[in-house]
């Protein structure tokens, strides 16, 4: 493996991973919105419980989030200096807006959030809520509209050895970009609601005695993952048809797409430029999951009216077991759609070879050494500490805890 | 147009040398601790409702960096690979140290993650001294150059400064035994910063090919001054001035470097037409980021006391 090789994997791990936390982030914040407002509006403690417990799996979540997204704004910079350099102007604008409109936004609202618990008057505080979560979404656009340019580089032209940009709207409401967008927050929303059903099914599994709190939480969680079922899919189906048509090589197969690696090679020299064939299967295998969810999630929805589910056994487990699939797919998707791209960072524009930076392959390998080590180690360790947070049910909940009471637990 | 976004990014990094340096500098004193795991129970609550919103700094920085000064960056990252490698790791392991230590109750479990913050803390502000200590030279031969006398320098003099800092946080927001202790560390430290920083300023010229230009001296002894003044304040207990000036310490050390090499990353600008874009995009959303930060630190503009909100 040379410079390119590890450079690539190492940006397959750790954005692969840095997007099992962003889903469930993505998916959980409008469902926590919903949920304070509930609360705000009818003042009801079984909606204030909801909040803070589903709230702390959230900020856990949350956070590890941060820390596998620390890298990745330093490693186009690191490894990839010839794309920063090349696109700065259509690549990176959105990438640094995404840092000041809607990660640093995010940040600061939430930590007004956690710690305004009890300090801000309730308004205010569901307020700095709601922020959080459209900076959430604004954030998952931007990063979407910058991968939509390497898909479907528009509204640029050449100027020496960069591009720039000649249409600023094209960028922002680039096919590849909103299709991606229409595609993924509903997907979120699947795994959102999945885990949140999922849990809920955990406890009425061990019969953990909160049957109104997890009841609300299941049916909130059921019914928003099996509408997003169809958005995910409707959004996922538009996606292939457009790929079909503007980027033929990435599902690799037919005359359409030979004819444009022909094209390719002709003009940017002798190469493979078609994607792996394992791509379509991915891709046949991502839409499986989510048919699956169309037909058998049914099951579990119709017997939510008089808590008949809640007995169920079997089902329940199969709710608790399948907590990883969205997950899964959610991989599967962005797997389909990167590797697709391949040789292409900008697609028919410039290769992954070109955009690598000049670095020595001993230098990139302990980089991803000493990465994906950490990101594995965050990944298992994160992952427990949910599972436990998520177990330990609504009664131990930490979310608004003050000093003060945080050390007669401990004295006791 | 260059000029405004230079002092935004210089604003940026400057943002984070003072609100996140704090942060490290506590994570540090955490290690000062040991036995007393009250204390460091409140170090962390201290420190609980600026975490978010300090490093957030950082982030920006790179990311607007990225875009403005694309050539510059590029350079500055390539021939400084293995500084950011381990400046990035740390601040993954400070994070995950400061995310996971209240997620179980086990004493040890605690210690282990207080440990590790620590203990990367510490790096953390080494590596963005190399970083500084680095950039404002040219890119040697060698795979080791970065391990300069003067980059190690640096390197000292910013874990000190974020000690120091961090000591006059404690000492502005805890109270009783915590608060008497971060000003004690404090006034020990204080000299020995002032004498890091002047050693910093007097040795530039050998370090920098441009040297000392007279813009990057208003910052450069600015720095050296607010130590000064810092010093007494901590002993006297005026936390608020003591805190004031270790800040203002910590700026400083960035806009000096920023300045030493203006002229590098002038040359690494972007092109006129991304200056433009991005001035329309994204320069007015830094009122409203600025005055969010400012509402989160009058929010929690008290002292830590029993009804501090916890999390971490």
């Amino acid at each position: 493996m040379d410079a390119l090789d590890l450079a690539r994997l190492e940006f397959g791990i750790t954005t692969s991973l840095h997007f099992l936390f962003v889903a469930l982030t993505l998916g959980l914040a409008p469902l926590i919105a919903f949920l304070q407002t509930l609360w705000v509006v009818r003042g009801n403690p079984l909606h204030e419980r909801l909040t803070k417990f589903w709230g702390q799996i959230y900020i856990v979540n949350y956070g590890l989030g941060i820390i596998s997204g620390l890298l990745l704004e330093f490693q186009f910079g690191l490894n990839w200096s010839g794309l920063t350099h090349f696109a700065g102007e259509l690549f990176g604008a959105p990438m640094a807006m995404e840092t000041l409109y809607a990660f640093f936004v995010e940040s600061t609202f939430l930590g007004l959030w956690i710690f305004g618990w009890g300090r801000l008057p309730k308004v205010v505080h569901l307020l700095t809520f709601y922020v959080v979560a459209i900076a959430a979404i604004g954030s998952a656009y931007l990063i979407v509209v910058a991968n939509g340019f390497l898909q479907n580089p528009v509204g640029f032209e050449r100027a020496g050895d960069a591009l720039r940009v000649v249409d600023v709207g094209a960028v922002f409401t680039n096919p590849a970009a909103l299709l991606a967008v229409g595609h993924i927050l509903p997907a979120a929303l699947m795994v959102g609601g999945f885990f949140m059903a999922g849990v809920s099914a955990w406890h009425f599994r061990r019969g953990t005695g909160e049957v109104p709190f997890f009841r609300l939480s299941m049916r909130l969680g059921l019914t928003v993952g099996y509408v997003a079922t169809f958005f995910t899919i409707g959004f996922g189906d538009a996606s292939v048809l457009w790929v079909v048509r503007n980027q033929p090589t990435k599902l690799a197969s037919g005359a359409e797409a030979l004819r444009a690696a022909e094209r390719m090679a002709a003009e940017h020299g002798p190469g493979d430029y078609l994607a792996p064939t394992w791509v379509p299967i991915a891709l046949t295998l991502m839409l499986s999951v989510a048919y699956l969810y169309v037909l058998f999630a049914l099951v579990p929805l119709v017997l939510l009216g008089r808590g008949r589910i809640e007995r169920r056994r079997f089902l329940l487990g199969v709710g608790v077991w399948t907590i990883p699939l969205p997950f899964l797919t959610v991989i599967l998707g962005w797997t389909v759609r990167e590797i697709g791209r391949q040789p292409w960072v900008i697609y028919d524009v410039l290769p992954t070879s070109e955009a690598v930076s000049d670095i020595s392959t001993a230098g990139v390998l302990a980089s991803l050494v000493i990465f994906t080590t950490l990101y594995v180690t965050l990944v298992v360790i994160g992952y427990l500490v949910i599972a436990r947070i998520a177990r330990a049910g609504p009664r131990s909940l930490v979310l608004g805890s003050v000093l003060g009471d945080e050390e007669l637990v401990r004295e006791r | 147009m260059e000029i405004v976004w230079l002092l935004v990014v210089g604003l940026l990094l400057a943002g984070w040398y003072a609100l996140d340096g704090f942060a490290l500098g506590a994570g540090m004193f955490l290690a000062a601790l040991r036995g007393d795991a009250r204390g460091r129970r409140r170090v962390v609550a201290a420190i609980g409702p600026f975490f978010l919103a300090g490093e957030v700094w950082l982030i920006a920085f790179a990311g607007v960096l990225a875009v403005t000064f694309p050539d510059a960056e590029a350079a500055l990252f390539t021939a400084l690979y293995p500084v950011i490698v381990v400046m990035v790791a740390a601040w993954f392991v400070r994070d995950l140290g400061m995310w996971l230590r209240a997620r179980r109750p086990e004493p040890g479990w605690q210690r282990r993650w207080e440990t590790a913050q620590a203990g990367a803390s510490a790096v953390f502000a080494a590596s963005a001294g190399l970083f500084l200590g680095n950039a404002v030279q040219e890119p040697g031969a060698g795979a080791l150059w970065w391990l300069n006398p003067y980059a190690l320098l640096g390197a000292l003099a910013t874990v000190a400064l974020f000690g120091l800092h961090g000591t006059a946080f404690l000492a502005l927001r805890a109270t009783g035994e915590l608060r008497e202790r971060g000003r004690r560390a404090g006034g020990r430290l204080a000299p020995v910063v002032l004498v890091l920083l002047l050693a910093l300023l007097a040795t530039a010229p050998l370090a920098s090919a441009p040297g000392l230009v007279p813009l990057a001296l208003v910052p450069g002894l600015a720095g050296p001054a607010a130590v000064a003044l810092a010093w007494p304040a901590l002993r006297k207990g005026r936390d608020g001035a003591a805190f004031a000036g270790t800040a203002l310490a910590a700026l400083c050390l960035p806009l000096t470097a920023g300045a030493m090499m203006a002229g590098r990353l002038l040359e690494g600008v972007a092109g006129a037409s991304t200056i433009d874009q991005l001035t329309r995009v994204a320069l007015p959303i830094l009122p409203f980021l600025l005055a969010a930060q400012a509402v989160l630190w009058w929010v929690h503009r008290h002292r830590l006391s029993d009804r501090s909100v916890t999390f971490f």
